[in-house]
């Protein structure tokens, strides 16, 4: 199984998130305001073609926007393959978390 | 659409870091990344300012940028191992194609250097002279006879003052005056030389660097002299040169005051000793100092109009000559540095060449060249080809055109520096043979001859290119599927090309192959010919210098007449087979006065007929014991007899337009060739003139020449202590008017050579393409029982047409330049269908032997083998 890293497993769920937003500028964004990072392009995109090479995501091109200099966006999605992991993390990670929260709850 | 959208602004990121930016983004990622930089920036914009978006966006690239360059230069580095070791890994395998390829272009090349070095040699005369643009030599150019003219570099000693005193233009001028074979001696050395007599303004003309002594005074007063440094090495050894004096004709004194730099080899004036021009008012009496012809170099301003000079000159000449003598005579400028090459002056002071010796060199080595290249490309090409599945499998695996070409082309641009590493090995090593040959001094040199490096270096390029792209672009082509599935491409789209370059390699053998034929027929004809008199065993002793000799022949004669390997003796003023005697226009008796005949005089001694064996066919010849003989009586010679038309020439009467000689005619002798072949037998006169002769000619037993020169040569020091024994061999001498259509011939052979061994690798390489190509099809003639000979045959056949029909297009080609060639000769051979047949079946033969070795080879493969791989 391919073994996620931190940052590959914020941006699919930024991804997820997303939907058919779901592009470069827009996933950095996201990131950058909800995790209150400063990601470069880079630490979003070597992650992106990471996972497209593994097949965990897929891309296509979207509509262009003048703001882009009439270039079109590379829309990510996750494929199936992707689904299947993200489940399997949130499964592992919840149990993890479970007693954390319990015992916070507490 | 709201209207905050439509009003939306774009603001395009800066254009140059785009660029770069395009340029580092792989195909796949361009759109999409660079959308998304131009969105960031235009957010960057509206959210911060406009500077911080440029900032940021420029940090992106450069932040990026060592990555790219470090990346990008790890996988060239890859793939370049990878090209290298492939490349390498062909060479070892094809050994015999590699080395064929190699050597044939290196052969080209060498070929291309020497000729270049020559021809920039030839290029480079005089051109060393700071002032070589405004120097001119003066020519005289007269009317001997009628539509005759004679130019010469001879010019009377008053010219020099006269052109500066009346010639604005003119700034300075210089005499050269000359003497042969003067005896000069320092202490018991003693030697033959040439001392020029020059003014001290030729200092200030030409550019020749004194070692020692003052440049602006060394030739300021009469008896000094500035030397060679090889002559005062000659002379004085390691001492001083300056200020030792030197004996000239055991007469004067010379004081040496300068020495010179050694003078470049190419200069067109080549001197030991020059003395200064003043001291030759006391060698010669006055009337010979006013008239001894010198030859004259002019200096002219840096603006003057050379045009206005030579327009000038008619008016000058008059002055100084008179009206009806300046109708027949006038003067020339010569530049400086064209007179090695352009220069048709009879007498020169030194050796000059011609400008289409350059030409054919270069034509020639350009024509090997090019038959090198095409081999080069054409085994290139075909060995490249028999790499598609290699091209195959770089396709499928993702190689772009672009990439197969840099591979193809960096193979064979690796090949040919190569090869012009080897050509530039060869040339150092063959340059002495050369020089040997041609009497140059050509040395490699890479500062000196950069541009002819610079040349051979882009043509190496070139020719790598070409060859390379070719059988990228071709084998790119195919579809990776079709070439993967063992497929075989025949590769019939490029043999037609091949073909047709082999034609061309075979028509410029071929021409080559006639040319020399034809040359070596035409020397050896000059050589075998009979020149109408008896060359051979002859000893000639110039002794114009002491005229006590001619006095006391008789005496002499008795003195080495005793050796009895001496078997006869004669004299003249001018050797038989080296030229003419002195041409004037003769009356004849019986014809008017305005019917004056061109003929030229030869003096003889009596018995000149005897000694050399050339008939008498009419009358008698001189006779010693006939006094009047002596001067009053003429022979002429049948071309004479001839040209004068009288029924019979005994007892005619012949007198010269200046009545110096008159006589009457007492025979007729046989023609004999008094100069070269190139000319044509003249009408002569032969006079029995003890008083002008010149030459001792003896004749010596053969087997016994060296000693019996040795005999003389002690014999001499007895009848003329004071002068240095000088001799010559009469056929030697004769050959060597030769020697420059002998070089030609060895050049000729020479690039024949070179030029069909160059065809036939090509062939050969062809030919092992070809049969490696149809193993398969030979295998399965074969299995349908076509014998070996069948094969050898139907391999053979294609290339045997290509080579004969190269014949259509060297034949009249070789013909004409060859026809033009023997122009050259008054006696020549004639051409001949045979030379061209001959030629044909040479270059045929040798090409069906390079075939068929290959084709055997082909034939004799066990055709088991050849079908069941796959």
């Amino acid at each position: 199984m391919y073994a996620l890293s931190r940052s590959e497993e914020e941006i699919l769920l930024t991804v997820w998130d997303l939907k058919d937003e779901a592009y470069l500028v827009a996933i950095r964004k996201r990131i950058n305001k909800v995790l209150e990072k400063k990601l470069t392009i880079g630490a979003i995109h070597i992650p992106l073609t990471r996972l497209e090479k593994a097949g965990i995501v897929e891309s296509h091109f979207g509509e262009a926007t003048p703001k882009r200099g009439g270039r079109r966006k590379r829309i990510y999605t996750i494929t199936k393959l992707g689904i299947e992991l993200l489940k399997k993390y949130k499964q592992k990670q919840d149990t993890l978390w479970s007693n954390f929260s319990e015992e916070f709850l507490l | 659409m709201t209207k905050q959208e439509k009003n939306h602004n774009f603001y395009k990121p800066p254009s140059f870091a785009e660029k770069i930016l395009q340029i580092m983004l792989s195909i796949s990622e361009k759109e999409g990344l660079s959308g998304d930089f131009e969105e960031i920036y235009n957010d960057y914009v509206e959210e911060k300012s406009k500077a911080r978006a440029w900032i940021w966006y420029w940090a992106q690239i450069l932040a990026y940028f060592p990555r790219y360059i470090s990346n990008s230069v790890y996988w060239s580095f890859q793939m370049f191992r990878n090209y290298l070791r492939i490349f390498i890994r062909n060479l070892k395998k094809h050994k015999g194609y590699s080395f064929i390829n190699i050597a044939g272009l290196a052969i080209g090349m060498t070929c291309c250097v020497i000729a270049m070095l020559f021809v920039q040699d030839e290029l480079s005369y005089d051109k060393f002279h700071e002032k070589k643009d405004q120097t001119y030599r003066v020519v005289t150019e007269v009317d001997i006879i009628e539509g005759q003219k004679q130019k010469t570099t001879l010019t009377k000693p008053w010219l020099a003052q006269a052109l500066i005193e009346e010639f604005p233009e003119v700034m300075d001028a210089v005499r050269i005056g000359t003497q042969n074979r003067i005896v000069m001696s320092y202490g018991e050395k003693r030697f033959n030389e040439n001392p020029w007599y020059v003014d001290q303004s030729f200092f200030d003309i030409f550019t020749f660097p004194l070692i020692k002594g003052n440049r602006e005074s060394a030739l300021d007063q009469p008896f000094t002299a500035v030397v060679t440094e090889k002559f005062a090495q000659k002379y004085f050894g390691t001492d001083d040169p300056i200020g030792k004096v030197i004996t000239k004709d055991y007469q004067n004194d010379i004081k040496i005051t300068g020495v010179l730099k050694e003078i470049p080899h190419n200069s067109h004036l080549q001197f030991d000793i020059l003395i200064s021009y003043e001291s030759l008012k006391s060698i010669y009496n006055e009337w010979l100092y006013k008239n001894k012809y010198v030859v004259t170099y002019v200096f002219f301003g840096k603006n003057a109009s050379i045009e206005d000079v030579k327009a000038k000159f008619h008016d000058f000449t008059k002055r100084h000559w008179g009206e009806r003598r300046a109708k027949r005579f006038r003067y020339y400028l010569q530049p400086l540095t064209s007179i090695h090459l352009y220069s048709d002056v009879g007498v020169e002071l030194g050796k000059t060449s011609d400008i289409s010796y350059s030409y054919s060199y270069s034509i020639i080595a350009f024509i090997v060249l090019i038959i090198a290249c095409i081999n080069f490309m054409n085994l290139s090409t075909a060995r490249a080809s028999r790499r598609f599945r290699e091209v195959g499998l770089r396709k499928v695996v993702g190689a772009k055109r672009i990439q197969l070409i840099r591979q193809f082309t960096g193979e064979s641009i690796l090949m040919a520096l190569f090869a012009l590493l080897v050509a530039i090995l060869i040339s150092i090593v063959i340059l002495p043979y050369f020089n040997m040959l041609t009497g140059k001094h050509l040395v490699i040199n890479f500062q000196v001859n950069w541009i002819l490096f610079g040349g051979l270096f882009l043509l190496t390029l070139v020719v790598g290119i070409i060859s390379g792209t070719y059988p990228a672009l071709f084998l790119s082509a195919f579809r990776p599927v079709d070439v993967l599935k063992s497929y075989q491409p025949s590769s019939t789209k490029g043999t037609n090309v091949r073909k047709g370059l082999v034609l061309f390699q075979f028509a410029a053998s071929l021409f080559f192959i006639v040319s020399t034929l034809v040359i070596m027929k035409q020397t050896n004809f000059m050589k075998t010919k009979d020149l109408g008199f008896d060359k051979k065993n002859v000893v000639t002793i110039n002794v114009w210098k002491d005229k006590t000799l001619m006095k006391r022949m008789d005496i002499i004669e008795g003195e080495i007449m005793k050796n009895p390997d001496i078997v006869d003796m004669t004299a003249y003023n001018t050797e038989p087979g080296l030229g003419l005697g002195f041409g004037s226009s003769y009356q004849c008796e019986g014809f008017p006065e305005d019917q004056k005949i061109d003929m030229y005089i030869f003096f003889v001694r009596y018995d000149f007929f005897d000694f050399h064996g050339i008939d008498i066919t009419k009358g008698r010849s001189f006779s010693r014991e006939i006094i009047s003989d002596q001067e009053r009586a003429l022979i002429i010679n049948e071309t004479a007899a001839k040209r004068i038309g009288w029924e019979n020439p005994l007892g005619k009467r012949i007198i010269d337009k200046h009545e110096e000689i008159d006589g009457r005619v007492i025979g007729v002798v046989k023609d004999f060739h008094h100069s070269s072949l190139r000319e044509e037998i003249k009408p002569c006169i032969f006079q029995w003139a003890p008083e002008y002769l010149s030459y001792f000619a003896v004749k010596i037993k053969s087997g016994r020449i060296n000693e019996t020169v040795k005999f003389l040569e002690e014999k001499w020091k007895e009848f003329s202590p004071n002068q240095i024994f000088h001799y010559s061999f009469l056929e030697e001498a004769i050959d060597s008017y030769y020697r420059k259509d002998k070089t030609m011939g060895l050049v000729f052979r020479l690039s024949s050579l070179l030029s069909i061994i160059l065809a036939c690798l090509g062939l050969f390489g062809l030919a092992m393409f070809t049969a490696e190509q149809r193993t398969k099809e030979i295998g399965i003639r074969k299995v349908l029982g076509a014998s070996v000979p069948n094969i050898v045959f139907f391999l053979s056949k294609e290339f045997t047409k290509w080579v004969l029909l190269a014949n259509i297009i060297a034949w009249p080609t070789a013909y004409f330049a060859m026809n033009k060639w023997l122009q050259n000769f008054a006696y020549r051979i004639n051409i001949g269908i045979w030379t061209f047949i001959l030629s044909a079946i040479l270059a045929l033969v040798i090409s069906l032997l390079t075939v068929s070795s290959q084709s055997i080879k082909a034939a004799l493969a066990d055709p088991v083998k050849s079908l069941r791989y796959e």
